[in-house]
C-alpha cells in the first residue's frame, strides 16, 4: 500500500517535471525565432544574397538608429507622433465611451443617432485626410483629429454593444434598489460594459497607428514632423536605413501601447481576474 | 390605509401580456392582504404568474388593472427590495459593496452604511469574504449576499423570488435556516415565492395557493406550526403530512393541466 503511494507520488513528480520542461522549451522556441530571422537577414546581407539597397542588414539599421538618437532627430519625430496619438486617442476614446453608454442605455438616443453612426462609420479614414487638413491645416492637430475620429467610432460601437449585452437582471436590481439615472450609469452600465470598452480601445489603438502614419505621410511635404514623416522623407531621399528606423519605432510604439492598454485593463477590471 | 396591521393590500390586480398569438391573461383579479411582519408565501405551478405578481410589486413590471396599497412606516424607507432567483449580485462589486448597494443609492451616510453592511456580512457568515468578488464565491455564498443585500436596504417589504431554487438540497436547507433566523430578528414583512411545498410550509405564516392560466388566488392556507422552526424537525410536527398533502392536492390539478393557452379577453 505504502509502496503504491510512493509510486503514485513519483509519477506525479514526473508529470510535473515534464510540464515544466515543456513550458521551458516553448519559451525558448518563441524567443529564438526573431533572433534567427535577424541572423539570417544579417548573414544574407553581408554575403550579398539579399539586396542591401532594399533590405540593409540589421546592424546598419541599428547604427542609423543610434545616430538618429544621438542627433536628437528621432525624438523630435517621436514627440510629434506621440502628441497626436495621445491627444487624439484620449479625446476619441472619452467621447466614444460617454456617447456609447448613453446610446446603450436610452432607446430614443439610440434611435436618433444610430443612422448617423451607420452612415459615417464606413467612410475610410484615409479618404477624409484631405478634408481634415483643409480644416485644421498641416500639423499635429490634423493627425490628432484623424486619430480621434477613428478611435471614437470603434469605441462607441463597442461600448454601446457592451451596455446592450449587460444581463437584464442587473438593470432590474438597479431599478428595484433605487438607483437613479446617474447611479445606473456609473454602477451598472459603465462597469458592465468595461470588458467590451477595452476590446474597443484595443481595436482603436490598432486603427490609430495606421491612420497616424497615413496622416503624417500626407503632411510630410508640408514641413510636418513625426515618425510617418521620417519614413516618407527617407524613402524620397533614398535613405533606406532611416526608413527602417521609422518602421521599427512605429512597431515598438504599437507594442508598448498595447501593453499599456492591457495593464490599465488589468488594473481597472480587477473583478474579472481569476485565481492569481 | 384600512385596518391596523395590514401591510399590503392587493385589489383586483390583473396583468395581460399582448403577444402575436393573442392576449395572455397572466394574472386575473388577484386579491389578498398581507399583515405587517408576516412571512407570506405564494406557491403555484410554473406559469401561474407568481413571478409576474412579485415583479409588479417590485416596480419592475406594470400592472394592467387593479391596485396595490402598501402602508408605509417611514417615508424615506425604500418600498421593496428583491432577492432574485438567478444570480443577481454585481460581478464588478465586492461582497461589501454589493450588500451596501441599496443604502448607497439612497445616500445613507458612510458610517451607518459600514455598520449595517458589517452586521449583515456577519449574519450570513461571510466576514472573511467581505472584500472578495463574486467569481470567488460558491452559488450558496452568492445567494447569501443577495439576501443580505435585500435586508440591508431595509425596505418596507422584502420580496423573494425562489431565492434558493437553484441550490442543492443541503445548501438550501442551511440557507433556509439562516433566512428564518435573520427574519426572526427583524420581523420584516416578506413575500416569498416558491414552487416547493416543503419550503412553503417551512417558511410561511400563510400560504397563498395560485392556479394557473390565468393566475388566480385558489386559496390561502394558514401554517399552524410554532416558531422558531427548523428545516427537518418541522416534519415531525403533528399535521405536517396532512398540510403538505392538502397543498399538493390543490396544486396537482393545475400542474397536470399543462401548457398555457392564449385566450381572448373582452
Amino acid at each position: 500500500m505504502e509502496q503504491r503511494v510512493a509510486v503514485a507520488r513519483a509519477e506525479a513528480g514526473n508529470e510535473r517535471t515534464r510540464a515544466i520542461r515543456r513550458l521551458r522549451t516553448e519559451r525558448l522556441l518563441s524567443g529564438v525565432s526573431p533572433f534567427l530571422l535577424l541572423a539570417v537577414w544579417e548573414a544574407g546581407g553581408r554575403l550579398g544574397i539579399i539586396d542591401v539597397r532594399f533590405f540593409p542588414a540589421p546592424s546598419f539599421i541599428l547604427g542609423t538608429f543610434a545616430e538618429l538618437i544621438v542627433s536628437g532627430e528621432l525624438f523630435i519625430h517621436l514627440a510629434t507622433t506621440l502628441k497626436s496619438l495621445l491627444a487624439g486617442f484620449f479625446v476619441g476614446a472619452l467621447a466614444g465611451v460617454v456617447i456609447g453608454l448613453i446610446m446603450g442605455l436610452s432607446w430614443w438616443v439610440r434611435a436618433f443617432l444610430d443612422p448617423l453612426v451607420s452612415a459615417l462609420y464606413p467612410i475610410p479614414r484615409s479618404a477624409i485626410v484631405p478634408l481634415i487638413m483643409l480644416v485644421f491645416g498641416i500639423g499635429w492637430v490634423s493627425s490628432a483629429v484623424l486619430v480621434a475620429i477613428s478611435v471614437f467610432f470603434l469605441v462607441l460601437i463597442n461600448t454601446m454593444a457592451g451596455v446592450m449585452h449587460i444581463d437584464r437582471i442587473f438593470l432590474d436590481v438597479g431599478k428595484n434598489f433605487g438607483a437613479g439615472p446617474l447611479r445606473m450609469f456609473l454602477t451598472i452600465a459603465l462597469p458592465g460594459a468595461l470588458p467590451m470598452i477595452f476590446a474597443g480601445l484595443r481595436l482603436g489603438l490598432g486603427i490609430a497607428l495606421i491612420v497616424i502614419v497615413v496622416a503624417e505621410f500626407a503632411g510630410a511635404a508640408g514641413g510636418l514632423q513625426g515618425i510617418g514623416v521620417l519614413i516618407w522623407q527617407s524613402w524620397q531621399t533614398f535613405l533606406v536605413e532611416r526608413m527602417y528606423v521609422g518602421l521599427v519605432v512605429i512597431a515598438l510604439l504599437g507594442y508598448a501601447s498595447g501593453l499599456l492598454v492591457d495593464g490599465i485593463e488589468r488594473l481597472v477590471i480587477r473583478w474579472k481576474r481569476t485565481q492569481f | 390605509m384600512n385596518s391596523a396591521g395590514v401591510k399590503i393590500h392587493l385589489n383586483d390586480v390583473s396583468k395581460y401580456f399582448y403577444t402575436r398569438f393573442g392576449t395572455v391573461k397572466a394574472l386575473e383579479k388577484v386579491n389578498c392582504t398581507v399583515k405587517a411582519g408576516e412571512f407570506f408565501v405564494i406557491i403555484g405551478p410554473s406559469g401561474c404568474g407568481k413571478t409576474t405578481l412579485l415583479r409588479i410589486m417590485a416596480g419592475l413590471e406594470s400592472r394592467s388593472a387593479g391596485e396595490i396599497l402598501v402602508s408605509r412606516e417611514t417615508p424615506h424607507q425604500p418600498l421593496t427590495a428583491m432577492v432574485f432567483q438567478e444570480n443577481s449580485i454585481f460581478p464588478w462589486m465586492t461582497v461589501e459593496a454589493n450588500i451596501g448597494y441599496g443604502m448607497k443609492n439612497r445616500g445613507a451616510p458612510a458610517g451607518e452604511r459600514e455598520r449595517v453592511v458589517k452586521a449583515y456580512i456577519e449574519k450570513v457568515g461571510l466576514t472573511t469574504f467581505a472584500r472578495a468578488y463574486p467569481h470567488e464565491l460558491s452559488g450558496g455564498m452568492k445567494q447569501r449576499v443577495s439576501v443580505a443585500r435585500a435586508f440591508a436596504a431595509n425596505p418596507e417589504v422584502l420580496l423573494m423570488d425562489e431565492p434558493f431554487g437553484s441550490l442543492d438540497e443541503q445548501t438550501r436547507a442551511v440557507l433556509q435556516e439562516e433566512l428564518l433566523r435573520i427574519w426572526e430578528e427583524t420581523r420584516k414583512t416578506v413575500i416569498f415565492i416558491t414552487h416547493s411545498i416543503d419550503e412553503a410550509v417551512l417558511m410561511g405564516d400563510r400560504i397563498l395557493v395560485m392556479s394557473a392560466h390565468p393566475g388566480r388566488v385558489k386559496s390561502i392556507v394558514d401554517v399552524p406550526f410554532s416558531r422558531p422552526r427548523r428545516v427537518y424537525e418541522i416534519r415531525k410536527e403533528p399535521g405536517y403530512g396532512e398540510l403538505v398533502f392538502d397543498l399538493w392536492n390543490q396544486l396537482q390539478a393545475d400542474i397536470r393541466q399543462g401548457a398555457p393557452q392564449p385566450q381572448e379577453i373582452l
